[in-house]
């Protein structure tokens, strides 16, 4: 539940709102049921120790979903997948062990690099592991390696994606249930919000938090799956699946100190705007005298610390929500757990070497230097587009093996667009060289489509971009992450009629992407009328918290 | 063109250093411990001192490696660690650049991954 913003320094009335569905979520947090039996689906309980050399649970039998259907989907996310075949076979090696240990040798499914350049990884119901950029440079040895794809691969072994039928098929859990009566106790006298508000918000919410509770005990018991399987494989735990663990929580860190800065900055801003608008208002257009500039002082730093303070609330309340709401039990929390398990297997605590030259000379092969080396370049370029070394270095990253990836290029691109006067005379439309990317099969990412198709809108008009949408839909159309792009496309230049169409084929077609489908085919009248009517509802529901009606 | 090639070694090599840089001890392992076992050199035989965490004056950067032990320095002196005992803070080269902002939010067909989406913020 995102805080609300208000830089312009109103009074934050919606700050009051997550406050007061919070609190309801918060008081309903009894009636979710304690432990994860009580759940239709649970799953280990998070809790136990993991037995780092026990032997694993056998496998349940399940239907996969296709593999090359999976990375398609994939690759239409974000900027997609990096194609490194070296890295990518050295990486599918280790899976290889993986499966092999795990006694599924013959599981589909394979390794393949995101390009993102965030700590990020993520397993699918089809077996497919994908790992992003940074962790190939930033893992400082196999052994590492070994348990970020241990700890993924645990989620396919375990089962995780059974969960997904669940949420697809609307099945609300017994613990959603007893959440959303809860919350409809609560809210449901409030004028303006009657009872099937009440049990939407709390099938959003409570569906959230059931699903964390599953979540965060498969992630602990992925992560003793991983060391497991790293002991049995003879990697280390102090060099694998603590290395590991040590990194994402340093990653975290680093990314809440950041967030605090900002939320800070913001806090200050909101300050010296009241402060601004007092001081502007004592005048009425005529410089303030002394006393008026004191009194707007005044007041301006009251509405100022009042406002800052209700968004603090807010923020904490962010945060507070953020962890129950979070998919991952405290990092710390995880690496104790594996810790006192280590702890209590002296089997499991020989301390020996990491393995490091396999990895060293993975990443030193010729293309994969390359590939790395051009990326990291790409990403320097996106961070500062504006800086003139990002123009030397967008170039490189355009070079081969790179020339065709979607990254280096939308690098070159942003970078071109920052540094206007960088651009040869010969050069007319920059846009053009993003369609290097559509000419490579294997490189293809959606992403740049719709970059590609948003410039020649503006330059060209909407044939030219619709041709481009639509070649790229000739490729991804079975991709569903590309169809809440494409279905704003067409009611943006074909009407809103249009993209209802597209949307309930989408929905038809991808259950799974059906919400965002239809929130795609939302016109920009019908989004304000619905904010409109939002607004109205939150203000009730404060009025009657506040009792001013 | 050579000039260009070496500036871009260099930095590459910086950029690949960050993931190794800055590593300090900040907690025991696991992180109620209320004791951090210090060794004269770095063997488990040895019988080590023993100091209660608050002491120890923590972050502490590591000064080197050896088999499972972390150096470092406290109050001048130097000492080893079991690195298994203790939280380090690691670096790597990621960051929560544009196309981490760019990048799709919902539910997908994949699990949630290894950690929370610590980009979702990104300012």
């Amino acid at each position: 539940m995102p805080a609300p913003r208000h830089p312009e320094g109103r009074a934050p009335r919606s700050a009051l709102l997550a406050a007061a569905l919070g609190l309801g979520l918060l008081s309903g947090c009894a009636t979710v049921p304690g432990g994860m039996p009580a759940l239709p689906f649970a799953g280990p309980s998070a809790t136990a120790l993991p037995n780092p050399l026990g032997p694993l649970e056998p496998p349940r039998a399940r239907a996969w979903p296709d593999p090359l259907q999976d990375v398609l989907n994939q690759r239409a996310r974000g900027f997609g997948l990096v194609n490194a075949p070296e890295l990518q076979r050295y990486l599918n090696g280790l899976y290889a062990r993986l499966k092999a240990e795990a006694g599924v040798p013959g599981w589909p499914g394979g390794v393949h690099l995101l390009a993102s350049e965030s700590l990020d990884a993520y397993a699918t119901a089809a077996g497919n592991l994908y790992v992003s950029l940074p962790w190939l440079t930033s893992v400082e040895s196999e052994d590492e390696l070994i348990a970020l794809l241990g700890h993924e691969f645990g989620h396919v072994y375990l089962h995780y994606h059974q969960l997904e039928g669940a949420i697809e098929g609307a099945d609300m859990a017994a613990g959603t249930v007893g959440l959303g009566v809860a919350i409809a106790r609560k809210t449901g006298q409030v004028a303006g919000w009657n009872q099937l508000d009440s049990l939407m918000a709390a099938y959003s919410l409570g569906k959230g938090l059931a699903t964390t509770v599953y979540s965060r005990t498969q992630e602990s018991a992925a992560d003793g799956f991983a060391l497991n399987l790293s002991l049995k494989l003879r990697y280390s735990y102090e060099h694998g699946a603590k290395a590991f663990l040590e990194r994402i929580a340093s990653w975290e860190e680093g990314n809440r100190r950041r967030e605090k800065e900002r939320q800070d900055k913001l806090l200050a801003a909101m300050r010296a705007d009241a402060l601004a608008k007092a001081q502007k208002s004592a005048g009425a257009g005529k410089p303030p005298d002394a006393v008026q500039l004191r009194m707007a002082q005044a007041t301006g730093e009251l509405e100022g610390t009042i406002n800052a303070t209700l968004q603090g609330w807010g923020f904490g309340l962010e945060e507070v929500m953020g962890k129950l709401r979070s998919d991952h039990p405290e990092i710390t929390g995880r690496i104790d757990t594996l810790a006192r398990a280590v702890d209590a297997a002296p089997a499991a605590q020989t301390s020996t070497d990491p393995i490091v030259a396999p990895l060293a000379a993975a990443r030193k092969e010729k293309r994969t230097a390359a590939i790395l080396a051009n990326y990291a370049l790409a990403f320097r370029a996106l961070g500062a587009p504006g800086d003139p070394a990002s123009l030397t270095a967008a170039r490189r990253a355009t070079m081969e093996p790179t020339a065709t990836h979607a990254v280096p290029l939308f690098a070159l691109y942003t970078v071109l667009g920052q540094q206007p006067g960088a651009q040869s005379r010969r050069i007319v439309d920059p846009g053009q060289m993003l369609e290097a990317n559509f000419r490579s099969e294997p490189d293809r990412a959606w992403k740049l489509y719709t970059v590609r198709g948003a410039g020649l809108r503006a330059s060209h008009g909407t044939p030219a971009a619709k041709k481009v949408l639509e070649s790229g839909l000739a490729y991804f159309g079975k991709a569903e992450d590309a169809w809440p792009d494409a279905i704003r496309f067409y009611g943006e230049t074909q009407g809103w009629d249009e993209a209802k169409r597209r949307a309930a084929d989408c929905s038809k077609q991808f259950r799974r992407a059906a919400a965002r489908c239809t929130a795609a085919a939302v016109s920009p009248a019908e989004q304000a009328e619905a904010d409109r009517k939002s607004q109205a509802k939150a203000e009730n529901l404060i009025d009657r918290v506040t009792k001013k009606k | 063109m050579k000039n260009l090639r070496l500036a871009l070694l260099a930095w590459m090599a910086l950029s690949g250093a960050q993931a190794q840089a800055q590593q300090a001890i900040v907690a025991p392992s696991p992180a109620d411990s209320a004791t951090i076992e210090l060794y004269a050199a770095p063997d488990q035989s040895a019988q080590p001192r023993q100091i209660k965490v608050a002491d120890a004056g923590l972050p502490l950067p590591v000064q080197a490696r050896q088999g499972g032990f972390l150096q470092v320095d406290i109050g001048g002196q130097p000492y080893w660690i079991r690195s298994a005992k203790v939280q380090v803070r690691r670096g790597s080269t990621a960051s929560c650049g544009t196309l981490a902002k760019a990048a799709p939010r919902g539910q997908t067909a994949s699990t949630p991954g290894v950690s929370d989406d610590a980009c979702a913020k990104a300012p």
